[in-house]
């Protein structure tokens, strides 16, 4: 029986996708050869197969596993950008991934700009967004950049452009993929500091990364994905040195 | 016992607001580091007109009064149509990064260049009515106060169309290919540079099945005569934009999920 402060459910939860496997291009004439022939190209590759799990608001899961284990296709189902192949997944709350969150952004527009593109982009309304703006730009630390053309910054100033406008953005469940790696010490420091506040507000977070020190450090909960299937899932400070 | 949290919904975000940032990111964009700006978008439609008046004013000047002025209307808003087609189709694969890492309706990514290159032409009507006015002496008359509504009948058609067109761009990589050939066969069966009387009456029906020939008929009838739009067919190409716009909406939303996983293999 789910409880009132669920906040995520995945039953039996899957997601696969057709790969191609002769360097096909998608195109009118290849359509048309393989509704002639009865040929496809393409194989069915399952990037993530039969997880189970509830996460409660407050609770922070740690996402593990190697390259290609499936971590990002997870945190993009439960941003409900990609929808499952098989089973079920409930999400309670207003979400967004927390990852690559620059890759979108306008790198010939200036700074304050893509922090207006990026709050419209996250859902905040234009008040919300001139009432956080000045908090975003001191998170940020961008203040003498704010005229700079966005792709002007280095990588790492340029993932905390959207980082801060995410913190910012009012969200119930927050997904964070491997972005604290282009950060400094002082600002993924700030960041650990605003997650473990989330979760005193009662907020989610689901964060996936290779270092086992964070995972366990942050998380309430870890689940360790190999090849797209859950090969541990409980709690973080449990988690076995190679599962 | 405990209320049961309600199953996974939208989310609602003021996305309105997220429209207009990228329609204003792509105009910006687009006159960004150019020192000609907006007069970029101006040569496009004048170096056509010029090329097409030269060629068959002689021939075509015959059949139609005022042919420059009859060659221009058609020009502007043929350029609307082709330029916004032309952007749509690639719309999806352009914005990719975008689609993969947000969570907003994807219909935006389609409407705002759309959007865009509407307000582009909305300036080229605010430089061609003067034109017509002070150069060719075509004087405003009152029915050009239904311009407003033929535009916005043709943005409609367009988007609703655009859409459509996105995602056939998202599923085949080469549609941006046979989209350019295609409407450069519309730009010849659309009565931009010659008038339909010269066409064979039988023709004539076939190429009248196109909204776009029926707005031009009556965006000159407006301009140049001084005469309503026909209500009839206004209506009729009313009906068909809004049905087409819904229609498209439609498409997009149930094509969003499969449109991730496309542009992500």
């Amino acid at each position: 029986m789910p409880s009132a402060e669920l906040a995520i459910r995945a039953r039996n939860l899957g997601k696969s996708f057709w790969m191609g496997t002769r360097g096909e291009r998608r195109t009118v004439p290849q359509m048309l050869r393989r509704w002639v022939t009865g040929n496809s190209p393409q194989r069915l590759h399952w990037a993530l197969q039969n997880l189970n799990f509830d996460i409660q608001r407050g609770e922070i899961l740690g996402v593990m596993g190697p390259n290609g284990a499936g971590k990002s296709t997870l945190l993009l189902l439960l941003a409900r950008i990609l929808a499952p192949s098989e089973g079920t997944l409930q999400v309670f709350g207003k979400t967004n991934p927390f990852f690559q969150l620059s890759a979108g952004l306008e790198h010939r527009l200036t700074v304050l700009d893509n922090f207006s593109l990026c709050s419209a982009l996250l859902g905040m309304s234009r008040k919300h967004f001139q009432k956080k703006l000045s908090e975003m730009i001191a998170f940020s630390g961008l203040e003498e950049y704010l005229y700079a053309h966005y792709g002007e910054l280095s990588a790492g100033f340029a993932a905390r452009l959207p980082l801060a406008t995410a913190i910012h953005a009012d969200l119930d469940i927050i997904l964070v993929d491997e972005m604290l790696a282009v950060g400094d010490h002082a600002f993924q420091s700030k960041c650990m500091e605003v997650f473990r506040g989330f979760k005193k507000q009662g907020k989610t977070l689901v964060i996936a990364s290779h270092s086992r020190d964070l995972i366990q450090s942050l998380s309430t909960h870890a689940l360790y994905l190999d090849k797209g299937r859950p090969v541990y899932l409980g709690d973080a400070t449990d988690m076995p040195p190679a599962p | 016992m405990p209320a049961l949290p309600s199953p996974s919904r939208k989310p609602r975000f003021p996305y309105r607001r997220l429209l207009l940032e990228l329609v204003l990111a792509e105009m910006k964009l687009r006159d960004q580091g150019t020192a000609l700006g907006f007069l970029w978008t101006l040569l496009h439609p004048v170096l056509m007109f010029t090329v097409l008046y030269m060629l068959f004013i002689k021939w075509v000047g015959k059949f139609v009064d005022q042919y420059a002025v009859y060659l221009l209307v058609g020009i502007v808003l043929w350029s609307f149509f082709q330029r916004a087609t032309s952007v749509a189709v690639v719309s999806f694969n352009r914005q990719r990064l975008l689609i993969m890492n947000y969570r907003f309706p994807r219909e935006i990514v389609v409407l705002s260049p759309v959007l865009a290159v509407f307000w582009s032409t909305l300036l080229e009507f605010a430089v061609l009515l003067p034109c017509l006015w002070l150069i060719l002496g075509v004087a405003p008359r009152w029915a050009w106060c239904f311009l407003p509504v033929l535009l916005l009948v043709l943005l409609a058609l367009t988007a609703g169309f655009s859409l459509f067109l996105a995602v056939l761009g998202a599923e085949y990589q080469d549609m941006d290919r046979i989209w350019a050939v295609l409407s450069s066969a519309m730009f010849y069966l659309t009565p931009i540079f010659y008038p339909m009387s010269i066409i064979a009456e039988g023709r004539q029906k076939l190429l009248l099945l196109s909204p776009l020939t029926q707005l031009l008929i009556d965006a000159r009838a407006c301009l140049m005569q001084g005469q309503a739009p026909r209500l009839e067919v206004l209506a009729g190409l009313a009906v068909l934009a809004a049905l087409s716009v819904v229609a498209g909406l439609g498409l997009v939303r149930s094509y969003q999920y499969r449109l991730v996983d496309r542009l992500m293999v």
